[in-house]
């Protein structure tokens, strides 16, 4: 079983490659804290992410949630449900389809 | 207001720099979490109490840095744990780091469209192998962002292309502006030989 840190990065990673698929290299969401999202907001245009904005930030907390809201790294092992990640990337995924 | 408030992290370390931020403790008292900012980190005190007691780095980072900025108690928390326990999970936390790393120069190498992303896991899992190996390497935990360069065998990563890596990060968590040229940051990265550099870190076991 993996840690805690490593989960996380392996959902935000699946989370960002639903993203940055479907936007050119010069708009690419870097991360899921809320000023990477912000960032990202702007540069797409807050029109066309208005409806995606939530997905996202929705998914960013349970992904942080995989390591405690901490960024730290040597956190011990949790048991992760990740249904409600995958939940939240069939619903980013047909938004972003839509609005992009 | 039964909780405790700490900073840490380069700010105690006068490592600041115009990407830094503050890192935050809170030790709630009670189940209220919901009352701080979510870029905080909240831990319950029983639990960073167990991490007191099993010798993991991030007690040791919590000890050496952490300094007390508000509690209700006339000696905090963490003054009253005293020292964590010896670092004890040195070989399992570089073994699961090489894998990140290992991990992340696979997305790299495959064109992987999170790039910034990417690069910034790289930073992070660079610096935490170096971070974990200098408890045996320079006999005491070392965590500045530059610990990879302060070892007997340094990083073999050009420090400006680490440095680079190190904004990719702070783009991640705080949103702040990074080219996109990153190309040959991505090259050194995929060519530079982490296999022997992780090799001789474990060597300090």
């Amino acid at each position: 079983m993996k840690n805690t840190f490593l989960n996380r990065v392996s959902a935000e990673r699946r989370v960002l490659s639903v993203v940055n698929e479907l936007v050119p290299s010069n708009q690419q969401l870097t991360g899921l804290s809320g000023a990477a999202i912000s960032r990202w907001r702007a540069v797409v245009g807050l029109d066309r992410t208005s409806s995606v904005s939530p997905i996202l930030l929705a998914v960013a907390e349970q992904c942080q949630r995989l390591s405690d809201r901490s960024n730290e790294t040597f956190m011990p092992i949790e048991e992760a449900d990740s249904e409600k990640i995958e939940e939240h990337l069939v619903k980013l995924h047909r938004e972003l389809e839509r609005c992009l | 207001m039964n909780h405790e408030i700490y900073v840490f992290g380069s700010i105690c370390r006068g490592e600041s720099c115009p990407t830094s931020d503050v890192d935050i403790l809170v030790l709630p008292f009670t189940d209220d979490r919901s009352k701080f900012p979510t870029s905080w980190s909240i831990y319950a005190p029983e639990l960073v109490r167990e991490y007191f007691t099993k010798g993991r780095l991030f007690a040791w980072h919590l000890h050496l840095e952490a300094r007390c900025i508000f509690s209700p108690h006339e000696t905090p928390f963490l003054s009253a744990l005293g020292a964590p326990a010896p670092y004890s999970t040195m070989s399992k936390d570089i073994d699961e780091l090489e894998e990140l790393l290992r991990e992340t120069i696979h997305e790299l190498e495959s064109g992987t469209r999170n790039v910034v992303y990417e690069l910034g896991i790289a930073y992070t899992a660079i610096r935490d192998l170096a971070m974990s190996a200098s408890w045996a390497l320079l006999g005491e935990p070392c965590f500045s962002s530059d610990a990879p360069y302060k070892l007997p065998d340094p990083c073999p990563l050009e420090f400006a292309t680490y440095k680079q890596a190190m904004l990719a990060r702070h783009s991640s968590t705080r949103g702040i502006e990074i080219g996109t040229d990153l190309d040959q940051a991505v090259n050194e990265i995929i060519r530079a030989p982490f296999g022997q550099w992780v090799a001789s870190l474990r060597g300090g076991k």
